[in-house]
């Protein structure tokens, strides 16, 4: 046996976009167990839901996380629109379709730049954020915020997207299509990444799935795993498909991301086309709501669940939420067993940490 | 495995961005630009204002403040997140939102709008 030596890694660390703290005990440079601790960034804001009316928290569970924050008001939304029987208008759901996975783009766009960051390869973290720019841009143009939109209310959605911009968004993405293929295939092609990335950090299918793994980290895997195909929003009509690999190491994680993107630019396209003309974007919230509901659905990370009580007044109960960063901390752990110190960071970022949804 | 040292597609990404304008904004010199619906600063037109109270109890940030004997309606903008949700509750239509991001400040202030 090796010296065994104790070092904290994080919650500030150059690689880590958000604040996660892992004690790491190493033998001479391997890993032999990483014990997490969690709550840097605890904000209380599932307790608020017992103040705020049930209508104005939208805008507070959009603001738990500002990557996924429009799925997250969505959740919330669906649950509520869920215990009150609300039926929301089918052109509010083609644009919940629209602004979701013009989300997952961006942030995956995020990660694979971030990524790149911690391989130490600049040019192309600078040309993924350069790209993720432009979704940024639509989001501006189409809701007036660049990462906490404020759009999605119990009942639908507050802003329509004209035809014109609808149009736009269209040109824009199927333009940037081929940017996106010169770029990414960087990921796939190039030998710094491939060398770094292939065969680190495998999960096999079985580990991924007894340990709970969600999203791109049991997709990559081979799991057939993904939220969207329970039937909720759109995503039957506009062509998703579950994208998976069975490599299930890193360069498979950033595969199944990469691929994801494009198939979002096709939904988004999709959806665009398929768009009906009828105007009405909210369905009138009489009453107050009464009863429980869990909600379940993808995010960009993976699958959130969102359990509301609610008593029939016009405060809820109870919200909790499950977030896929919460369980996909298990997988990370027995991940890092037995790998080199230099490999941390790496596999810290592919599960797509996200602390603060985590930890709310 | 044969590895490829020579990386063209990321050469070839470089050299084109080499002749291109920078994607950036040169911020402090060039002004920046908003978007026609960007949800900025709230401004409040407090002739039409009756101090109904209703922004009070909509706000999630709990920011607003209305003192309707004094007539005055007042707002903490360093807590405000920019929702709106004032502004779609406001029965007089009073309550706007001004595409400019709020300025930055350096100590946390409230700022009053009296109806004289
Ligand atoms: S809701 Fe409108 S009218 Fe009522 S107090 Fe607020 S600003 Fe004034
Ligand atoms: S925009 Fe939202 S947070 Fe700001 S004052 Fe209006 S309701 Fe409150």
């Amino acid at each position: 046996m090796g010296n065994r030596t104790l070092i904290p890694f994080g919650p500030q660390h150059p690689v880590l976009p958000e604040p996660i703290h892992l004690d790491l005990v190493l033998e001479d440079e391997w890993v032999v167990e990483a014990i997490p601790s969690i709550g840097f960034i605890h904000r209380g804001l599932e307790k608020l839901v017992e103040v705020k009316d049930f209508q104005d928290y939208v805008y507070v569970a959009e603001r738990i996380c500002g990557i996924c924050s429009f799925k997250h008001g969505m959740g919330y939304s669906m649950a509520v629109e869920n215990v009150m029987g609300i039926t929301v208008p089918e052109r509010a759901e083609f644009l919940r379709a629209i602004w979701g996975e013009l989300s997952r783009v961006h942030s995956h766009l995020l990660w694979l730049g971030l990524a790149a960051d911690a391989l130490g390869f600049e040019n192309l973290f600078m040309h993924c954020w350069r790209l993720r720019e432009t979704i940024l841009d639509i989001f501006d143009m189409t809701t007036g915020g660049r990462v906490i939109f404020s759009v999605c209310k119990v009942g639908g959605v507050r802003k329509d997207i004209s035809a014109e911009k609808l149009a736009f968004i269209r040109e824009t993405l199927l333009g940037m299509r081929e940017e996106l293929n010169k770029v990414l295939t960087i990921f796939i092609d190039d030998a710094t990444v491939r060398n770094r990335m292939s065969g680190l950090g495998y999960v096999s299918p079985e580990d991924a799935h007894n340990f709970g793994a969600v999203g791109p980290m049991a997709r990559a895997s081979g799991i057939e795993m993904d939220c969207r195909t329970l039937g909720y929003n759109v995503y039957k009509e506009i062509g998703f498909k579950v994208i998976t690999e069975t490599s299930g190491d890193c360069l498979g994680r950033t595969k199944v991301r990469i691929r994801e993107i494009f198939n979002s630019i096709d939904m988004i396209v999709n959806a665009i086309d398929l768009i009906p003309k009828d105007t009405t974007i909210d369905a009138p919230v009489k009453g107050f709501p009464d009863g429980e509901y869990f909600a379940r659905l993808e995010q960009p990370r993976g699958e959130v669940v969102y359990y509301i009580r609610a008593n029939g007044t016009k405060f809820l109960e109870r919200m909790r939420m499950r977030t896929p960063t919460f369980a996909n901390i298990p997988i990370l752990l027995n991940l890092l067993k037995g790998v080199e110190l230099a490999d941390v960071p790496i596999l810290v970022l592919t599960i797509d940490p996200c602390i603060s949804c985590c930890e709310r | 495995m044969r590895r490829r040292f020579f990386n063209a597609p990321m050469i070839k990404t470089a050299l084109r961005s080499l002749f291109k304008a920078p994607a950036t904004v040169k911020f402090p010199t060039a002004p920046m630009e908003y978007g026609e619906i960007y949800r900025g600063i709230i401004e409040n037109d407090i002739e039409a204002c009756i101090f109904c109270g209703m922004c009070v109890k909509k706000c999630p940030a709990g920011v607003i403040d209305v003192i309707r004997d004094e007539k005055t309606w007042s707002i903490d903008r360093s807590g405000c997140i920019q929702c709106a949700n004032c502004v779609t509750n406001c029965p007089k239509k009073c309550l706007k939102m001004v595409n400019v991001a709020p300025a930055a400040m350096t100590e946390q202030s409230v700022e009053s709008l009296v109806n004289a």
